[in-house]
């Protein structure tokens, strides 16, 4: 029993304090400790200085991934808190029952050990779950237990600073730990006294300092913090639910008791602390013991020399010269060698040649040793010596970019090159990387996955115990776009929006979202190191044994100045790759990136028919100019030379047009809005390319830098505050200066109001903006698909088929607008497929099968092959499979049994290969028959079950297949066949059927639309296509709709979108028609929505039920014959009726949905 | 959904489908959860009842554990005058009642169950099965829907495809089954029922040349008949925990009694207490009518209970405590016997609940109290509201007045702070601070609506807050208090006692 503990002083502000002593919160766990915070580790250092601690230590369990977070918080604090002291620790957790020590290295190879010991707990773990011993910590010299193959290893324990959180359940194994660590460790230690308000708390504390005083350790006052308010505890309990699997119904004591686990204020430390003060003062004698700051870790990059004495600076100089007369074989002109003259000596400047010389290495070994064609942007991609060095393929001189502070000395940030790859080749990039580095010391850049909006609302549904039934209903509330939370949108599924439990639930989950959940590996960031990566930052496993991931994502990377390789995977440059050896295979002519490029600038009379397609919108399967959106753009903007490309490649994007940029662009370049630079404006000369308007994201830099005289240190701040502006409330400091820097500008003085649309403007770029670098790499591309889909639809088609998946349309979509110019298509077939699509010789005569409404192109398509598709566009079929198919073909199969007998293939796969229709035109055999045929083969592996026929190897003789003697397939039934298995159709299109009935209705055809005047009201019908909501345009939702004619291009305004019935009608329907205004814009037509129907049924009821829907025939009986007839049909009608209805609309494209 | 009924049905709702779709469909769906074990036994019962027609009565099983029933009419249908009345009484009776019923009569099981669904209501004569079922669907023979589907992908869609077809091909592509249910259907094989009514494997009865009618008799009567039958279940090395007691009326009407042990038995004495015990309760609603000609005493849920010695001195008079229990609750209803079991929360007056002992949940080991924890011996039925002198914020209680005695503490020790459940509540969450009126005036700008706040009060943890402590006076008491809210932070923090130690 305790005595009344004096009276100290309350939290309330009403009396008089005395002074607090200085207080340090040294034990938080944040939520990088997946699932155990219910903090960021910014609100927790933020928390910490606003409550007036001397400092806050971060320590999560067994990882460091979230202390750069923590770390640039506290870096970018403000005045006030100049003495705040932030430091970085880790919270060692072990398996063997340990109790939990936080460790906190005093110096940089401190540091550096606990690193390697933490990466050595995650090789011993699985993945996502480090495995540590005791033993790993206290075996000094000695080779660690636990992982033989490690071999002798350091003291990881020298150097830290320690702090025992005691095992309260268990205080024998506490003191005989904390012995083992004093002896081990002297003067290093200390064991956390924590007031948990669990009762008896003085008992503990009492009990805590003893044990500290038997074992020579100081007791160190602490709060065990899980969060940095008291409210947060909430959160703490949902977290601790998702981690158990819980529900907060039956999670119980696994719940704490209490919500006292958040950061206290000093003075309160001090009251619970009354008899302790020692303990108090323990955690200034333990911070001013640290010397270790994040901003110690020297990035040391590899030195790149190639041996030869040269350094790498000379080696840089020498390649980009010997590169610099290759590009120019005429001889490097004067500006461009005064360019790289500068950007060498740059480079020397900030010691970045070895980076250089890394990026062109990997693109060097990618595409002259492994023939893989890739292509190089960002930030320092932006440079002449890139260009010299072939890591970029846009000749700047010509492209009119302007090359200039390709790196800002200010802002020392660290170049930054993203190289896009093959899609499909890029694994032997990576390889490749590993095995020139080593996995010592090269890693992948962890991603942070954090919860979204769909996943947060998963989770706390199931932790408040509501049905996976109601989940899924939440889920559909956000369908498809992730939208925001908002309760009032329940009561469209049924549910009450002042339902208490659904209110607190979608509070939780307002936090809930943007928790960290687990760290996945980033697509292609490296980071290469010259000594051990390891002794930076832990390293963890990966899914792949061969890749290691280091803790920190890119943003983490950036904020250390850490330099990173970007290998990412684009395509369309597998596309461009295939494409280019179909041209060589079967046009014989040699097409390379660079050659396109020049023949559009040396000979722009060559590429006038290419910019008159690209006019059209005619751009289906090209590089991003394909989307409904750009699409749209193109009539207006009008590209004609290479630079109005990147300009549509990064116009349409959520920067330009939330900024409203678009129109008044589009004005003044159309001349209806005349603007001439005046050449004493500063901001005009920024903005001179871009006819006064900003349009990329370096241009925003430059306005604050120009025109409001900020720094460019200071505007990359300006860049980073704004993506976080929802977060922190920095946006309206910066907001006050460059309105301020723009009425003061010495040169020229804006109005405000002038300076505050700029500011709106560039507002917008804060997120989204686009790069011109980047938009002008992506703008080569966008030209070279477009060229290959102006002069060899055939290839450019077969090409995009067999780099699918990809890109904005399916293949049924690209088939067709290939058919559309003329190609030749021919069906997959057992006899004739390879794997991949091909191109077959005798193509008919191209020109003559132009449709009409491409006939301009006519003369300009110079293809003359076929295509025929490949095997495997046959739903699910293996590759080995039809590998062997291929392999073992010879002169032909003759029949589905030799077919099984010569090749072994199992007959699931010859299943799929009959329902495909794969025997038609070869063997004449139609689906039903192959079906019926391969059904009938015994076993499932023809040369397993007849080895004696596998050994002859002369079957054929016996195959006589008995005739099927089946009924014929309706031709819509064919058709919808044939998006099942193969996801497009030769026969027909599912719309066709429906032609009489939509006839009668008055629909219009979607070829028809140009013929109706501008502002009529009309019906179109079709197949959805695309759903796309651009997070820009503000709701607006693009619908295309595809029938047997062409495409209708929808608008759906938000309006009509938040009608419930509306919205499930649009989302949910195959099949739609539509009542609407044609709005006409040049070439560009569009049909308003104003109220939408779901054909979907209709259109299984004709392509099918006619055919397949004897239970509607059924039906029909019933009504017609005697007996009583039941209101309410038998429930078996009903589910069969419905079965088949699946089927076929499993079968048809379910549209694509875009944001 | 594992039912739709004919409103919904209309609405194009279907078994199968995602309830949340079906909600998007029809936002103001009624759906309740499905039990389908007790659906399958209402339906057994249900099925029970159409003795009255015929005394052979199946359900069907093969779609479904309920919905499908199948008499056997031979030899009764003349007793409603034609098998066509027959059918036409039966199917409406059930509509009359409120069900959506279809039927039909054919000469095969198979037959009749396609008939009745794909072409319902009508009698099938044996002459014209087979051209009914040429013209049905492929699904009417009681299919997996695997094979209706590879059927249906060969274009093989009505029955009638099939008959002509060689049997070996369909045989080896669409299985045994295929050939089995087409000749089932056909008659070209004979299919039994299994009619449901001797479901009691193990019972014992007794036919009484005069009916019988006092209570008393019957009882005598089912004590006897407990005898036999716990013999049987000894021999079986059995116990049964339910036992059924159906008593026969001569006027073709049947009573059943239903009474649950605690545990496996088969101790005649004890079963016919617990009838007893029961009767009893039932004095008023047992009504032998005409009086009664048979009784039957059937046991189930049947597990092994090997043989066991009760112990040389033991009085098999039902000293046993679970015999006690039994007794106890059949007697005074099974709310009325209860014990208390713990329950895994920090809530002290929710850490203990109350169970009837004859319905115990198993005991969890996490529930148990936590021997760190001290607790009272005994808690007040409510937290009493006291006055209490003591410091602030979170000082230790120095005296106090409950039911106006004072007490002057000498010890104390605590807090100990326990949060509310919040999410108990029933109260709104505020984790995100609401937006300003500034930002409200941006929305409105922007043409959106602010946030929805629901109209829910909204949940103040400080107020919830308790902090208990435990104080001792002069003379030893010890008494657990707690102050309900924090000063300085709530509002109006009140004092409570909860309970005493000694």
């Amino acid at each position: 029993m305790s005595e009344v503990v004096p009276f100290t002083g309350s939290p309330g502000k009403a009396l008089a304090v005395p002074p607090a002593p200085a207080f340090t919160e040294l034990v938080t766990t944040s939520n990088f400790s997946f699932l155990r915070s219910g903090s960021h580790p910014e609100e927790l250092v933020s928390g910490a200085m606003y409550l007036g601690l001397n400092g806050v230590g971060l320590c999560d369990r067994n990882s460091f991934a979230g202390v750069v977070r923590g770390f640039v918080t506290a870096r970018e604090r403000d005045e006030r808190f100049a003495d705040f002291r932030y430091l970085v620790g880790v919270r060692l957790c072990f398996a063997d029952g340990t109790p939990d020590i936080v460790a906190y290295p005093s110096n940089r190879v401190a540091y550096g050990r606990l690193c390697k010991l933490l990466t050595i707990a995650n090789q011993n773990g699985e993945k996502g779950k480090p495995l540590l011993n005791l033993t790993d910590l206290l075996a000094s010299g000695g080779p660690v237990a636990s992982n033989a193959q490690q071999g002798p290893t350091e003291n990881f324990g020298l150097g830290q600073l320690f702090i025992l959180i005691p095992d309260e359940r268990n205080w024998p194994l506490t003191e005989t730990v904390l012995g083992a660590l004093a002896q081990h460790f002297p003067g290093n230690v200390w064991v956390a006294g924590v007031a948990r308000y669990l009762g008896r708390d003085r008992a503990r504390l009492g009990r805590t300092a003893d044990l500290g005083r038997r074992c020579g350790v100081p007791m160190l006052a602490s709060n065990d913090v899980l969060y940095h308010d008291p409210d947060r505890a909430i959160l703490q309990d949902v977290v601790t639910c998702i981690r158990e699997h819980l529900t907060l119904e039956t999670a119980g004591r696994r719940l704490q008791a209490n919500a006292e686990r958040h950061l206290k204020p000093r003075d309160e430390m001090a009251r619970l602390f009354a008899e302790h003060p020692e303990a108090i003062a323990q955690t200034q004698r333990f911070s001013e013991r640290i010397g270790f700051s994040l901003n110690q870790l020297e990035y040391n990059y590899p030195e790149e020399t190639i041996g030869n004495g040269e350094t790498a600076q000379q080696t840089l100089e020498r390649l980009a010269w010997a590169g610099a007369a290759k590009r120019f074989p005429q001889g490097v002109p004067a500006d461009i060698a005064a360019n790289i003259e500068t950007e060498l000596q740059l480079i020397d400047e900030k010691l970045y040649a070895a980076y250089f010389l890394t990026v062109h290495d990997i693109v060097h070994y990618a595409r002259y040793e492994l023939d893989i064609l890739c292509q190089g942007r960002g930030s320092a991609a932006n440079s002449t010596v890139c260009y010299c060095l072939e890591i970029t393929e846009v000749n700047p001189r010509k492209a009119n970019l302007v090359f200039g502070r390709f790196i800002s000395t200010e802002r020392d940030e660290p170049p930054d090159i993203d190289v896009d790859f093959e899609h499909e080749r890029r694994e032997e990039v990576m390889q490749y990387v590993y095995k020139k580095y080593g996995g010592k010391r090269t890693g992948l850049t962890a991603n942070v996955i954090c919860y979204r909006s769909k996943s947060a609302i998963r989770e706390t549904a199931k932790v408040f115990g509501v049905s996976d039934d109601t989940i899924t209903a939440f889920n559909q509330l956000h369908w498809g776009w992730g939208s925001s939370v908002d309760l009032r949108n329940v009561a469209g599924i049924g549910l009450n929006p002042d339902d208490p439990v659904l209110a607190q639930m979608f509070e939780v989950v307002k936090v809930l979202r943007s928790f960290p959940r687990h760290l996945s590996q980033h697509v292609g960031g490296f980071v290469i190191t010259r000594d051990s990566l390891e002794s930076m930052v832990p390293i963890s496993k990966s899914a792949m044994e061969t890749r290691t991931i280091i803790e920190w994502n890119k943003d983490d990377i950036d904020a250390l100045k850490i330099l990173k390789v970007d290998v990412l995977a684009l395509g369309m440059l597998t596309c461009l790759q295939r494409a280019f050896g179909l041209m060589e295979t079967h046009y014989k002519q040699t097409v390379k990136l660079a050659d396109l490029q020049n023949e559009e600038f040396d000979h722009p009379k060559r590429a006038v028919p290419v910019y008159e397609m690209i006019q059209r919108a005619d751009t289906i399967g090209v590089f991003q100019i394909e989307s409904r959106a750009q699409m749209s753009m193109l009539p207006r903007l009008k590209p004609k030379i290479f630079y109005d490309l990147v300009i549509e490649v990064a116009i349409v994007r959520p920067g330009p047009i939330q900024g409203g940029m678009v129109h008044p662009y589009l004005k003044r370049r159309d001349g209806t809005d005349p603007w001439k630079a005046d050449p004493d404006d500063p901001l005009d000369k920024v903005l001179e390319k871009t006819l006064g308007i900003p349009l990329f994201q370096e241009q925003a830099m430059q306005m604050a830098i120009k025109g409001a005289g900020f720094t460019p240190g200071e505007a990359d701040q300006l860049r980073r505050a704004m993506a976080a502006w929802k977060r922190t409330g920095r946006i309206s400091i910066f907001k006050e200066r460059f309105i301020n820097g723009m009425m003061n500008n010495p040169k020229r003085s804006y109005s405000r109001e002038f300076a505050e649309r700029c500011f709106s403007q560039i507002e917008g770029f804060a997120e989204y903006g686009f790069p011109e670098s980047h938009a002008a790499s992506f703008a080569l591309l966008v030209y070279a698909s477009c060229w290959l889909k102006c002069h060899y639809p055939d290839v450019f088609l077969c090409a995009l088929l067999n780099s699918q998946p990809m890109g904005f349309y399916a293949p049924s979509q690209l088939a067709r607008d290939a058919a559309e110019h003329g190609v030749e298509i021919r069906a997959a077939d057992i006899n004739y497929s390879g794997y991949d699509s091909s191109l077959e010789e005798d193509g008919w005569p191209i020109g003559e099968h132009v449709w009409p409404k491409h006939a301009v192109m006519q003369n300009d398509i110079r293809s003359d092959k076929a295509l025929r598709l490949g095997l495997r566009q046959v739903e699910g079929l293996a590759k080995k499979d039809i590998l062997r198919i291929v392999e073992q073909r010879g002169a032909g199969y003759a029949s589905i049994r030799d077919l099984w007998l010569r090749t072994g293939v199992p007959v699931a796969s010859l299943e799929k290969l009959a329902r495909a229709d794969a025997f038609a035109s070869s063997l004449k055999l139609n689906r039903r028959e192959a079906l019926w045929a391969v059904k009938g083969l015994i076993g499932s592996h023809g040369a397993e079950t007849l080895p004696l026929f596998a050994a002859s190897g002369l079957p054929s003789a016996l195959a006589i297949e008995e005739a099927g003697n089946l009924p014929l397939m309706s031709p819509g039934e064919e058709v919808i066949h044939d998006y099942a298995s193969l996801t497009l159709s030769l026969k027909g299109h599912p719309v066709q059927f429906m032609r009489p009935m939509l006839n009668a209705r008055g629909t219009t055809r979607a070829c028809n639309l140009s013929t109706v005047a501008d502002g009529h009201r009309i019906e179109v019908a079709g197949l959805v296509l695309v759903r796309q909501r651009p997070g820009t345009a503000s709701g607006v939702i693009f619908v295309t709709l595809e029938d047997e004619t062409g495409v209708a291009n929808l608008v759906v305004w938000p309006k009509l979108f938040e009608n419930d019935e509306m919205r499930r009608t649009l989302l949910s329907s195959r099949m739609l028609a539509v009542k609407g205004k044609v709005q006409k814009e040049g070439l560009v037509i569009h049909v308003i929505v104003e109220d939408m129907m779901d054909l979907t049924p209709q259109l299984l009821a004709i392509s099918n039920g006619a055919d397949i829907g004897d239970a509607v025939v059924a039906r029909a009986d019933e009504g017609k014959s005697g007996p009583p007839v039941s209101s309410s049909r038998d429930r078996h009608v009903l589910r069969e009726e419905e079965m088949v209805r699946r089927r076929a609309r499993a079968a048809l494209p379910g549209g694509r949905n875009f944001h | 959904m594992a039912a739709v009924d004919r409103l919904a049905a209309a609405q194009m709702l279907y078994i199968g489908q995602n309830l949340a779709d079906a909600h998007a469909m029809v936002p103001d769906l009624t759906a309740r959860e499905i039990d389908l074990p007790l659906l399958e036994a209402a339906f057994g019962i249900f099925a029970d009842w159409h003795s009255n027609a015929s005394p052979l009565v199946a359900v069907m099983n093969d779609m479904n554990a309920y919905g499908d029933l199948v008499l056997d009419i031979t030899g009764v249908s003349h007793l409603f005058g034609s098998e066509l009345a027959m059918l036409r009484t039966m199917v409406l009776r059930l509509r009359q009642l409120g069900y959506a019923a279809d039927g039909a009569v054919a000469s095969t099981i198979g037959a009749a169950w396609a008939a009745s669904h794909f072409a319902p209501n009508r009698v099938v004569a044996a002459d014209q099965t087979g051209s009914l079922l040429d013209g049905l669907s492929v699904a009417a023979l009681r299919l997996l829907p695997m094979q209706i589907a590879g059927l249906t992908q060969m274009g093989l869609k009505q029955i009638g495809q099939l008959r002509g077809r060689d049997r070996k091909g369909l045989q080896a592509r669409f299985g045994a089954s295929l050939i089995m249910r087409i000749d089932q259907a056909y008659g070209y094989l004979e299919e039994r029922m299994t009619p449901r009514l001797p479901i009691a494997e193990r019972y014992a009865e007794r036919k009484f040349p005069d009916p019988i009618g006092l209570m008393d008799d019957v009882l005598m009567t089912t004590h006897d008949l407990g005898i036999q039958l716990g013999i049987r279940l000894e021999s079986e090395g059995l116990g049964a925990q339910a036992f059924h007691l159906f008593l026969y009326r001569v006027d073709h009407k049947v009573m059943t009694l239903s009474v649950n042990a605690g545990s496996p038995t088969r101790e005649p004495g004890h079963i016919a207490r617990l009838f007893a015990n029961r009767a009893e309760r039932l004095q008023g609603e047992y009504d032998a009518g005409f009086g009664i000609d048979m009784i039957r005493l059937a046991a189930s849920s049947v597990s092994p209970l090997e043989a066991s010695q009760l112990g040389a001195f033991s009085r098999q008079d039902g000293t046993d405590l679970g015999r006690l229990y039994d007794r106890m609750s059949s007697r005074l209803g099974m709310f009325s016997v209860v014990r208390s079991a713990f329950v895994d929360t920090h809530i002290p007056e929710r850490a203990v609940r109350l169970e009837p002992v004859i319905a115990r949940s198993a005991d969890n080991p996490a529930s148990m109290p936590d021997p760190e924890q001290e607790r009272p011996l005994r808690l007040l039925p409510m937290p009493e509201p006291i006055g209490i002198t003591a410091e602030v914020p979170d000082g230790p209680p120095m005296a106090m007045t409950w039911r106006r005695v004072s007490y002057r503490f000498v010890k104390a020790e605590g807090p100990e702070r326990l949060n509310a459940e919040w999410w108990r509540s029933g109260q709104r969450l505020v984790l995100v601070p609401p937006a300003t009126p500034q930002e409200l005036e941006e929305l409105k700008k922007l043409g959106k609506t602010p946030p929805y706040i629901p109209n829910v009060p909204l949940f103040y943890t400080w107020n919830a807050v308790r902090d208990y402590y435990v104080a001792e006076d002069a003379g030893g008491r010890r008494f657990w208090l707690f102050r309900l809210g924090i000063y300085g932070v709530a509002p109006n923090p009140t004092w409570y006692l909860h309970g005493f130690f000694s």
